[in-house]
């Protein structure tokens, strides 16, 4: 489309329009409505249904407004030309003479676009007096989608976005003329994460949602904007509500974050949130014995007891954990809390964003990457909108993606090529890379480098041949890939959090930002697969940042604070989780509050570790295994509870919004946190705790965080705030990062690789219905070679067994894995794999037992 | 009586082994491919072909060489098929060609195909042929062998490998732009146009999609000339054609006549007249498709696009149904709906509805069910599919139905107060 506007006349309208724009775009913007059924805006134009027939003047017939493209000064006519009119109410009248008109029990009645437009365009009575053509009405097309054949009006939106976005060719049209009918491959139901979407974008009721089916009608519903707690992205969705339960999910556009889709998780996943499970009081340990207790009750208690501790052992006795699942509300004040009302640093979360790590700049942005490079990140289950905009850039401008990861993640599936590695071999395979784009791209790539002379000397032991044995990368595919690289006009690295697990931050980020300096408009982003990992990390919930990554050793950002705060800052240095396991242990910390995570079921040692601490306080939304180690359980609001905002993975605010009210007597983090301070803090400074609202809060935090200035809820509005991206110091050296030699251990061969899945047994899915009769029975995968060694054959029953404990699992040998790895998928087995991962948390070795 | 009529196209037919390359050599075959090849530039070949006015014999009697120039300069590969679906009722045409004279029809694509600056080119045969399908492939076995196919043809640097795909039974497949999906593998739907195939056509590339008739008649022109062509026929219509004849007559068959013949030479001296001397009801000219014209009308045109076209009907294909008084038009139009219903490919609104609403009515009447407001009901659908729907298909399913209550709706009429049939007596 060009820049140049055209003026059209629609029904005596002048138009103005951009040249190449279609009839009906251009009678979209002029506010004059042509009904289509095909037609979608997002999808390719095929002209199939006819509905969109206008006239156009010096054209023969009649035009499909949809496919006819615009010329200046032409003139259209689509209410005022009875040919058309006419047209278009036959054609309704078409569609309804074998419509099933089952209305009063559809779930699209009430937002059908065809109920619509036969009310507007069609034809008040039908003339059509025979039987009605009888096809499948009750027909399943997965676990999540049944299809009413009857209703299908086949107009195949549902095959052209599995087809034109998510690439996943698994519906069809069946049949000709009359008996056309869509379904699925024989013997192969809808697997596709993005099939929800066709739900929404089916015209009629065709395709409806199994979940939602028969729970309401639409117009009882309560709709609530919100944002999807369930991964990075944080797409934009919309919340149904009837009688205090959320019925269903559905997509609200942003064009910065989801367009107009969002995968299967978020929209199907939402039955934890009136789960019956969900804690709805709080809960104390009397002799022994966790029992209901009233919230006068456990904050007193909890009141109480920190402040023995304080008396008795001190600010740095006591630790807390936020989570990047909660709320920048809940994480605020939650460091606040510890810092301010109890004075000390001992404050972090789980799964923190490694140092070194800046946020991706965009999410539409992907579009335009020529080469995308996925590092030990598969967005497909990690963030799976992210694939989404991956394949946009694929199908539609013939992107390159090229994937590092252990095993074969789906992305492979446009021809990778694919460099798999062993965990702790991150740094050999870059330099590798490194060491291959200035072979094969000679002069450009190293005249980037300002040291490229004293620097070859240390490449000299990178090349391919040299790096397959460090960290199993093929040298084949490390050159393939450098010729990608070579050639690319504006490169993106994507880099997941395990990428930094195996080699440490430092080393990770060194070593790309090598590779990264000799390419053409490189950038890298991290993929946070969490809703609120940016926001825990900017709200300061980490022993050394106070909240917008504010060093805490800076003491004049400590004294700004203090007087901000109304107390004086503690300098001493808090210990982050790493260093929280042994002082747990070792019997210094005697109190801990747990808001929104559950380590005891990610390891072992956390669960020992826990078990020590002689006052835990666990705050959630289930009875989670660490909530079982705890003296005081609090049940908090889930995201559909509160209001507050959550920070997406392009460092991007988004407002949640409350749909319901929250179970019993479970409460929002930030009332909660805020009761207890007002218990603790003596009451000249109770009105520094006076906060009436998670709005409130948001003020507050818009005065602490440089960045955040100005900011407020009005502002965030329903599309949410985008921050300016960071700025990245261009590089101009190549930093000298040696490579580990490969680990081994005789006892232990083999190193565990764990990945999420789509859909597992974790706390918030396992309480999803049919979602999870989608999680497969818990396996491990092994590499031919590893097949070998152990005797070990495809479907064999195994312990997989480290340092830690051992646990039974089914085997899957395929050579989609690199050899002296396995893989395991988290939160699918019963008890976790946690159970053989030890704190804190690097690499973990294992071998294999057939089971007897 | 035969002896009238014009042997140019259908010479070998009736010679013994006419499918046989030597056959084919022995009357002066692959001359004009020699000539071609020899003598001329792709651009003369499509010159000559435009000037004798050779217009598509498919059916839309598109003027064939101006179709060739619409190949966009410059882009390649270009691909040719020759359209051998034949899947309209009433048509046999092609076939007699492709049995009986398979090399004529490989002449034809190759001299086009050189034309049009193609190295590949495919021939759509309708999955039923199957006669059609050994005869064509062995054909191109044996002019492969004697050099006219393959590489460096005949010494001139000239390269075309010609493939067959058979069609797998769908009549909408015979449509240019869903011949090409189905070509492509995929579910024969037609396309959008434009883009047109000459502009991207399969896999997107400049492509010719010509009638096997069409491309038959090539070798003839460029061996004796544009001028020689135009000798017969009309200014509009130049040329010769062939009509294959079913129905009620003495005898049915393909015949060879000039454009502008009259229609009563084709049906009475050529055909021998109404079959048993029974008196004929109406005549469908062109093909299943084009509509119904009462028998005395249709007899005093001649068969030319224009001629038949003043008449109210469409020279189509060439294949004219002759249907006598004892014949049913109820019943045949009750016949011929069902075939567009079933042959409806199902991707426009009101094609797939019309066809199959059309159908249900008719059999209603058919069966004594039909109510005095059906005929303009009926009417009425056709005027709601026609030029509405997707690909053409849709206006030859009204064809059928539109004309045969315009000239026999007493027919109708009788049907729905009588509850039976008129000519059943
Ligand atoms: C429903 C339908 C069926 C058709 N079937 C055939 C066919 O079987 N053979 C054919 O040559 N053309 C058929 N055509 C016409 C083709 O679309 C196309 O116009 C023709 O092949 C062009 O060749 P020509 O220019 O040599 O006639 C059909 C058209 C329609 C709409
Ligand atoms: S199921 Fe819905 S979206 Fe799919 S073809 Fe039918 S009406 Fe269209
Ligand atoms: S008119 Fe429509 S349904 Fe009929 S064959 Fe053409 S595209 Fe298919
Ligand atoms: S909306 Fe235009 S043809 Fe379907």
């Amino acid at each position: 489309m060009s820049d140049q506007t055209v003026c059209v006349i629609i029904d005596g309208q002048e138009v103005r329009c951009p040249a190449g724009c279609t009839v009906y775009e251009a009678a979209t913007t002029a506010g004059i409505h042509i009904p289509t059924f095909c037609h979608h805006p997002k999808l390719v134009p095929v002209g199939a249904c006819r509905q969109c027939l206008v006239e156009v003047e010096g054209m023969r017939g009649l035009q499909t407004a949809c496919t006819t493209p615009v010329r200046d000064n032409m003139v259209v006519k689509v209410h005022t030309s009875p040919a058309a009119v006419k047209a278009r109410k036959a054609n309704i009248e078409f569609l309804l003479t074998n419509h099933p008109l089952d209305c009063p029990v559809c779930d699209k009645g009430g937002e059908c676009p065809l109920q619509n437009q036969a009310m507007q365009d069609g034809p008040g009575q039908s003339r059509y007096v025979e039987e009605k053509r009888h096809k499948n009405k009750r027909y399943p097309l997965s676990e999540l989608i049944v299809l009413d054949q009857e209703r299908c009006v086949l107009c195949w939106r549902c095959i052209r976005f599995l087809d034109e976005w998510a690439d996943d060719h698994e519906l069809d049209l069946f049949g000709r003329g009359a008996d056309t009918r869509i379904d699925t491959f024989p013997g192969r139901p809808l697997r596709s994460k993005w099939q929800g979407n066709t739900i929404d974008i089916c015209p009629v009721g065709a395709l409806t949602s199994r979940i939602f089916r028969f729970e309401a009608r639409v117009w009882e519903l309560t709709n609530t904007a919100s944002v999807c707690p369930l991964c990075g992205v944080g797409c934009n969705i919309v919340l149904g509500v009837k009688n205090q339960k959320v019925r269903r999910i559905t997509p609200r556009e942003n064009m910065e974050v989801n367009d107009t889709w969002i995968c299967d998780k978020g929209r199907f996943a939402h039955g934890f949130v009136d789960h019956p499970d969900r804690l709805k009081t709080p809960l104390i340990r009397r002799n022994g014995k966790l029992e209901p207790a009233t919230w006068e009750e456990a904050l007193d208690l909890i009141a109480a007891r920190l402040n023995a501790i304080l008396q008795e052992d001190g600010p740095q006795a006591m630790a807390a954990l936020g989570s990047n699942q909660v709320t920048n509300e809940a994480n605020y004040l939650l460091q606040r809390f510890m810092r301010v009302v109890l004075g000390t640093n001992n404050v972090d979360h789980i799964g923190r964003i490694p140092t070194g790590a800046t946020p991706l700049t965009s999410l539409p942005g992907l579009e335009h990457r020529d080469v995308i490079v996925l590092l030990g990140c598969d967005p497909s289950t990690e963030a799976p909108l992210v694939e989404l905009w991956i394949k946009k850039a694929v199908l539609r401008h013939g992107a390159r993606v090229l994937v590092a990861n252990p095993h074969q993640i789906e992305l492979c599936r446009y021809g990778g090529p694919w460099l798999g590695y062993r965990p702790g071999g991150e740094v050999a395979l870059l330099n590798g890379l490194v060491r291959a784009v200035l072979d094969v791209g000679a002069k450009d790539q190293a005249a980037r480098a300002a040291n490229i002379e004293e620097s070859r000397s240390w490449l000299k032991a990178y090349t391919p041949e040299r790096v397959e044995p460090l960290c199993g990368t093929p040298a084949a595919a490390l050159r393939q890939a450098a010729e990608v690289l070579v050639q690319a006009r504006r490169p993106l690295f994507l880099v997941g959090p395990a990428w930094t697990k195996g080699s440490g931050e430092q080393r990770a980020f060194d070593a790309l930002a090598n590779l990264t300096l000799l390419l053409n408009d490189a950038e890298t982003g991290f993929v946070a697969g969490d809703a609120n990992a940016w926001g825990a990390l900017q709200m300061g919930v980490a022993p050394h940042w106070y909240p917008g990554q504010q060093p805490c050793q800076d003491p004049e950002i400590r004294n700004r604070l203090s007087s901000f705060w109304g107390t004086k800052l503690s300098p001493v240095p808090g210990l982050d989780w790493d260093g929280m396991l042994p002082a747990c242990a070792q019997g210094k910390l005697k109190g801990m509050w747990i808001i929104g995570s559950d380590p005891a079921h990610r390891s072992q040692t956390a669960g020992e570790a826990l078990k020590r601490i002689p006052f835990l306080v666990v705050q959630d939304l289930f009875m989670t295994e660490t909530a079982t180690l705890a003296q005081v359980v609090l049940p908090t609001a889930s995201f559909a509870e509160t209001e507050g905002t959550l920070t997406n993975l392009t460092g991007r605010l988004q407002m949640i919004r409350p749909a319901k009210r929250p179970p019993g007597q479970a409460r929002p983090d930030w009332w909660i946190i805020t009761e207890l301070a007002r218990r603790m803090v003596e009451s000249k400074r109770q009105k520094s705790w006076d906060f009436a609202s998670a709005a409130s809060v948001f003020q507050e935090i818009a005065k602490v965080i440089p960045g955040y200035r100005g900011l407020s809820y009005t502002t965030l509005g329903e599309a949410g705030w985008q921050p300016a991206p960071a700025q990245v110091k261009a590089r101009r050296h190549l930093v000298r990062v040696e490579a580990d030699p490969p680990s081994a251990d005789p006892n232990y061969p083999l190193e565990l690789v764990t990945g999420r899945l789509l859909y597992d047994r974790g706390t918030l899915l396992r309480r999803a219905s049919r979602i999870q009769n989608l999680v497969p029975s818990p396996y491990v995968i092994i590499h031919p070679d590893t097949a070998n060694q152990f005797g070990i054959a495809h479907g064999d029953p195994v312990w997989l067994i480290s340092s830690q404990g051992q646990l039974p699992f089914t085997v899957l040998v395929s050579d989609e894995i690199v050899a002296g790895t396995v893989f395991v998928p988290w939160n699918v087995s019963d008890p976790p794999v946690g159970m053989l991962v030890s704190e804190p948390e690097g690499l973990t070795r294992v071998r294999l037992a057939k089971q007897e | 009586m035969t002896g009238m009529q014009t042997k140019v196209l259908l010479r070998n037919i009736g010679v013994p082994n006419s499918h046989e390359i030597e056959t084919y050599l022995s009357r002066g075959g692959y001359q004009a491919l020699q000539k071609a090849l020899r003598e001329h530039q792709p651009a003369e070949v499509v010159r000559i072909v435009a000037d004798s006015g050779l217009r598509g014999r498919g059916g839309a009697g598109f003027p064939t060489g101006r179709k060739w120039m619409f190949l966009p300069k410059g882009v390649y590969p270009r691909y040719l098929i020759c359209n051998a679906d034949e899947g309209e009722p009433g048509t046999f045409k092609d076939r007699v060609l492709m049995e009986h004279d398979p090399h004529g029809v490989i002449e034809g694509i190759a001299i086009a195909s050189y034309a049009c600056e193609v190295h590949q080119a495919f021939i759509y045969l309708r999955g039923e042929y199957e006669l059609s399908y050994h005869r064509l492939r062995d054909a191109i076995v044996q002019a492969s062998e004697r050099g006219f196919l393959g590489k460096n043809i005949l010494g001139t640097g000239y390269d075309l490998d010609v493939h067959i795909v058979r069609g797998a039974g769908s009549y909408v497949c015979g449509e240019e732009t869903a011949l090409l999906s189905s070509l492509e593998g995929k579910r024969g739907h037609p396309k959008l146009k434009p883009p047109f195939p000459a502009t991207e056509g399969l896999y997107r590339k400049p492509t010719i999609v010509n009638n096997v008739e069409t491309l038959f008649n090539v070798p003839f022109i460029v061996e004796h000339g544009a001028e020689w062509y135009r000798q017969w026929g009309t200014e509009r219509s130049p040329g010769l054609k062939l009509f294959c004849v079913s129905g009620h007559v003495e005898r049915p068959g393909t015949y060879e006549l000039p454009m502008g013949t009259p229609m009563r030479t084709l049906i009475d001296d050529l055909c021998g007249g109404p079959r048993d001397g029974i008196p004929l009801k109406a005549i469908i000219p062109g093909g299943s498709s084009t509509p119904m014209m009462p028998a005395e009308v249709a007899l005093q045109t001649n068969l030319d696009y224009e001629s038949i076209f003043e008449a109210g009907s469409l020279l189509g294909a060439g294949a004219v149904i002759v249907i006598n008084e004892k014949t049913c038009i109820v019943r045949t139009t009750h016949r011929l709906a069902g075939f567009y219903r079933h042959e409806s490919c199902g991707k426009c609104i009101p094609c797939r509805e019309g066809t199959d609403w059309m159908y249900k009515i008719l059999h209603r009447i058919e069966h004594g069910q039909g109510r005095t407001e059906d005929l303009d009901l009926l009417l009425d659908i056709c005027d709601n599919i026609a030029e509405k729907s997707f690909c053409p298909l849709g206006d030859a399913a009204v064809g059928p139905v539109r004309s045969s209550l315009t000239h026999f709706r007493e027919e109708y009429e009788f049907h729905v107060s009588e509850k039976r049939c008129l000519v059943d007596g």
